[in-house]
């Protein structure tokens, strides 16, 4: 089955210059997906021709136009400019043969991994967002590695500042992978998960020293504050999106988030799970969210959370089956 | 000393620069040629009001870009025809279908434009008309990047959407 779903494509050609390099590879190779690419690309040609600048009318040129600055002014400007250029180019050749060499700085945890893994959430959640209600294999395969991948970058980037910490063995490193996976398969097929964090936890503390495992705890603790901020906003722009908020609505209800959203306790992240879930499982937090919203807004958001109920019920019967299948 | 783009420029060149894009943004988003110059001339009344305090903005673009987009938006709900209600309509498990098709009629695809929310609309004007890069737009609609990817997405998946049912009518 061709790995490129129309999602990637799509993002390929809005940022093609940011994009995977991977999916460049893999446009040269299959010429399905290349095909499909140049439809992609064409309609990216026919947008930008739809959307084409209007010309400016000639009175508001007039009423807002500004007389032409004077030829001194252009060429001090041009000399300021190649003044800038030279003083730019001579720091940029001193530092460059000045390196600082030897420099060691302890990042903070999650640092390195960040940025994949918040591209990554945000991928999961578009992407849950679109899954067809009939089933669909290659929409489901698609869902489930973004699962996997958000997993696998949170588990090496785990083992690798467990590591900086105090170097694992070989052997420790598997196990840690290990036991992160089989933990991983838990939380993707159980409701109540308290009693397997505190067995994982006992697990991961018997495989690794004492300072491994304060690197380990250091890890989740940022993991679950990184995704309780980033759940937040990724919540506020769904919502912000899809009931169309006005700026001071956007903030009451930003307020409501951050005072009741829940923080999850869990020793890894949770990548089964979407940032409005929380709206359907806590009466609280949707009482809290619907009250903070003016009357007009509360149809829309009830039928908001009716659409988060149904593409929950979706990406769990994928999950479902995915974890038979493996 | 290094100078930043907006303290080397004067308000008149300000405006000079970059009139021909703020209108082009305003008069997409309002669809109304009255309305636009409207906008067009509160923006840059703006920059003239506010010049003193733009010392600390680096990039002009998005700056401008955020200023004209809420002078929309206040024009939009002063002659209250915003056309977020309409978004209700919108089917979120609807098929968004094929990207649109080259043939397809540069009118409709602006027809079905207009029947998306404001952040879509604004979205997409930025990146197709504008040229703007993914940093300035998100920086223009005050989001982070890869929030701003996904609605980016999101819009463009809306409007195939909308191209969709305005081709079904």
């Amino acid at each position: 089955m061709c790995p490129l779903s129309d999602d990637a494509l799509l993002e390929w050609a809005l940022a093609p210059r940011e994009a995977d390099p991977e999916i460049e590879r893999h446009l040269r190779d299959c010429g399905a997906c290349r095909e499909r690419s140049r439809a992609v690309v064409r309609e990216q040609e026919k947008l930008r021709a739809a959307f084409a600048e209007p010309p400016l009318p000639i009175g508001l040129a007039r009423s807002l136009g500004a007389p032409a600055p004077s030829a001194l002014w252009s060429r001090l400007g041009v000399a300021a400019l190649l003044l800038v250029t030279v003083a730019v180019g001579v720091l940029l050749a001193r530092t460059a043969s000045n390196p600082t060499t030897g420099r060691h700085y302890r990042h903070a945890p999650l640092a390195s991994i960040q940025s994949d893994l918040g591209e990554v959430a945000h991928r999961i959640a578009a992407a849950r967002e679109t899954l067809p209600e009939a089933e669909d294999q290659k929409a489901s395969a698609a869902y489930l590695e973004l699962l996997s991948q958000e997993e696998r970058l949170y588990t090496e980037g785990m083992a690798h500042y467990v590591g900086e910490r105090s170097a694992l063995s070989a052997e420790q490193e598997i196990d840690l992978r290990r036991a992160v996976q089989e933990f991983y398969a838990v939380l993707w097929t159980r409701v109540e998960v308290a009693e397997a964090s505190r067995e994982f936890r006992g697990k991961v503390k018997a495989l690794l020293n004492d300072e491994q495992f304060g690197a380990f705890e250091e890890f989740s603790r940022q993991g679950m504050e990184w995704q309780w901020k980033t759940d937040i906003a990724l919540l506020m722009d769904d919502l912000s999106g899809e009931l169309d908020l006005r700026f001071s609505e956007a903030e009451r209800v930003r307020r409501a988030l951050l005072s009741n959203y829940p923080h999850l306790n869990l020793p890894v992240l949770l990548a089964n799970h979407c940032p409005p879930d929380p709206l359907v499982d806590d009466s609280t937090l949707s009482g809290a969210v619907r009250n903070s919203l003016d009357a007009s807004y509360r149809r829309k958001f009830d039928s908001y959370l009716g659409s988060v109920k149904l593409a929950r019920e979706r990406a769990a019967k994928i999950v479902r089956q995915g974890r038979t299948q493996h | 000393m290094i100078t930043n783009a907006v303290e080397s420029l004067s308000p008149e060149a300000l405006t000079r620069l970059y009139l021909k894009r703020v209108y082009g943004f305003c008069r997409t988003m309002l669809r109304d040629e009255r309305d636009a110059e409207d906008a067009c001339q509160e923006v840059f009344l703006t920059v003239l009001r506010r010049w003193d305090q733009l010392g600390s903005v680096q990039q002009p673009l998005p700056w401008l870009m955020k200023v004209a987009r809420l002078t929309c938006l206040w024009v939009r709900r002063k002659r209250r025809k915003d056309v977020a209600i309409e978004e209700a309509e919108i089917d979120a498990s609807y098929d968004p279908g094929p990207p649109v098709e080259p043939g397809e009629d540069a009118g409709r695809v602006m027809e079905a434009a207009e029947r998306l929310p404001e952040r879509y609309q604004a979205v997409l004007v930025m990146h197709y008309q504008q040229g703007m890069s993914q940093e300035e737009i998100a920086e223009a609609m005050e989001l982070s990047r890869g929030a701003l990817r996904v609605l980016l997405h999101r819009a463009v998946m809306r409007l195939r959407q909308e191209v969709k049912k305005t081709c079904a009518r």
